[in-house]
């Protein structure tokens, strides 16, 4: 494959990357609810993966380089799980914030 | 020539403008559904930049699964308030009530931040060498003898056997925590909320040998082709995911101890890997014989499969089930 196509191939993505990355820091500054902050953190997983995989094609021979890809493997996996469990906590934050709000003295925080 | 490098402009724009929506949208509902998009998109990038096991493996996690644990996670954070759009429930979600919404010189400060960091990644980007191969010569001159023809599976599962290893751990950690904050020992009572109709179940029913099938053909493209572990896995999680939902029995349905052998068969095999190459006269610990190498990775990669089915349907049926009373 010619070499200047693949350079700007790589160029473009790692570009989107980036901003990708930018997108999601940002988010994860402003945006308030807990919901889209996990969102803002799977943007920039996307990001990260983006560029490696990027790299990985820019890295080939015959093939795109297979280990930036199997970290990405890797990577979404443990994403997947991460943002399992930033689920569940939000979930148990809105719940005891609900029990608060309809319970100003705090009883029901002591008991559990 | 011109028509790749349109399909990589409109594929980037399409990228760009559906993140930037899913974190600026209005509505909450509808920021997951751009997510779920999103993890689409993402896997068509990766089918361009030719790394079809992770647009397999990203179609199915990136977009399916995240986008059942959001939706879960947002059905159960009050949908009567959220359909109002982001105020009440971002009320009821922020850490600290009391702490101001950010104001413009928050706003201000923040892009400042984000801008000056992409700048710098950029220059980062554009200092890379411009040529070079990486690894994947190296990868290639001892593919021979690692046991497997895929260069990806062989990268996780012998050369990179640690990280492989260690991201089990992780599946087994969230599982785990996941299950304390939510103040459970196992999933056995968690029910779908709602009733599954009798269409849905015959349609699980008759789906379910096929996935089945795809679960160990996948498995077994592994050795030589885009495929392997982790694909295989995540079709198996959403098997049992339908399963579970359809009313049929599924890990729900599990005792305790069978669940947790589940959970940590992936783990423990890999361990098992260990120790053996530790003992084993005349090798470096996690160095396969070459003569072995293709059983130990298939072993491993069978064990593999069957932990993230089960922790992934884990996540998803904890995120979406419902204690009936």
């Amino acid at each position: 494959m010619d070499l200047s196509m693949v350079m700007s191939t790589f160029f473009l993505y790692s570009l989107a990357a980036m901003l990708l990355v930018g997108m999601g820091i940002y988010g994860l500054l402003t945006r308030r609810h807990l919901l889209r902050k996990v969102m803002a953190l799977n943007v920039i997983a996307g990001g990260v993966f983006l560029l490696l995989i990027t790299t990985a094609y820019r890295n080939q021979e015959h093939f795109p380089d297979p280990v930036p890809q199997a970290m990405v493997l890797t990577g979404i996996v443990v994403a997947i799980s991460a943002t399992g469990f930033a689920l569940a906590l939000v979930r148990r934050i809105h719940q005891r914030m609900k029990d608060a709000k309809t319970d100003p003295f705090g009883e029901k925080w002591d008991r559990s | 020539m011109n028509l790749t490098l349109l399909f990589d402009v409109f594929l980037i724009a399409a990228l760009l403008l559906v993140s930037w929506r899913l974190l600026g949208a209005s509505d909450l509902f509808q920021a997951t559904v751009l997510f779920i998009s999103f993890g689409l998109f993402l896997s068509l990038a990766w089918i361009r930049l030719q790394a079809p096991d992770i647009a397999l493996a990203e179609a199915a996690v990136g977009a399916g699964l995240a986008g059942v644990l959001l939706l879960g996670t947002f059905k159960g954070l009050e949908p009567e308030e959220d359909r109002e759009g982001e105020n009440l429930s971002s009320e009821a979600c922020r850490l600290d009530p009391i702490s101001p919404c950010p104001g413009r010189a928050h706003l201000l400060l923040a892009f400042t931040f984000v801008g000056s960091m992409t700048a710098l990644l950029l220059l980062a980007v554009l200092d890379l060498p411009a040529e070079g191969d990486g690894l994947t010569l190296l990868v290639f001159q001892s593919l021979d003898r690692s046991g497997v023809e895929h260069p990806v599976t062989a990268v996780l599962l012998n050369f990179r056997f640690y990280d492989t290893w260690l991201e089990l751990g992780v599946l087994v950690a969230a599982a785990l925590s996941i299950l304390c904050v939510r103040n459970r020992l196992d999933l056995r009572e968690l029910r779908p909320s709602k009733v599954p109709d009798v269409m849905l179940r015959r349609l699980v029913m008759g789906l379910t040998p096929i996935m089945i099938l795809v679960v160990v053909y996948l498995l077994w493209l592994g050795d030589h082709a885009p495929g392997g572990a982790f694909q295989a896995g995540v079709v198996l999680a959403a098997m049992l995911i339908l399963l579970w939902f359809s009313g049929h029995a599924s890990i729900t349905s599990l005792s305790r101890i069978l669940w947790l052998f589940c959970l940590i068969a992936g783990f423990a095999m890999m361990l098992l890997a260990a120790v053996i190459t530790a003992s084993w006269p005349e090798m470096r610990p996690l160095e396969f014989a070459e003569e072995w190498s293709g059983a130990i990775i298939l072993a491993i990669e069978v064990a593999a499969t069957l932990s993230i089915g089960v922790v992934l349907s884990s996540l998803a049926i904890l995120s979406l089930g419902a204690v009936e009373d």
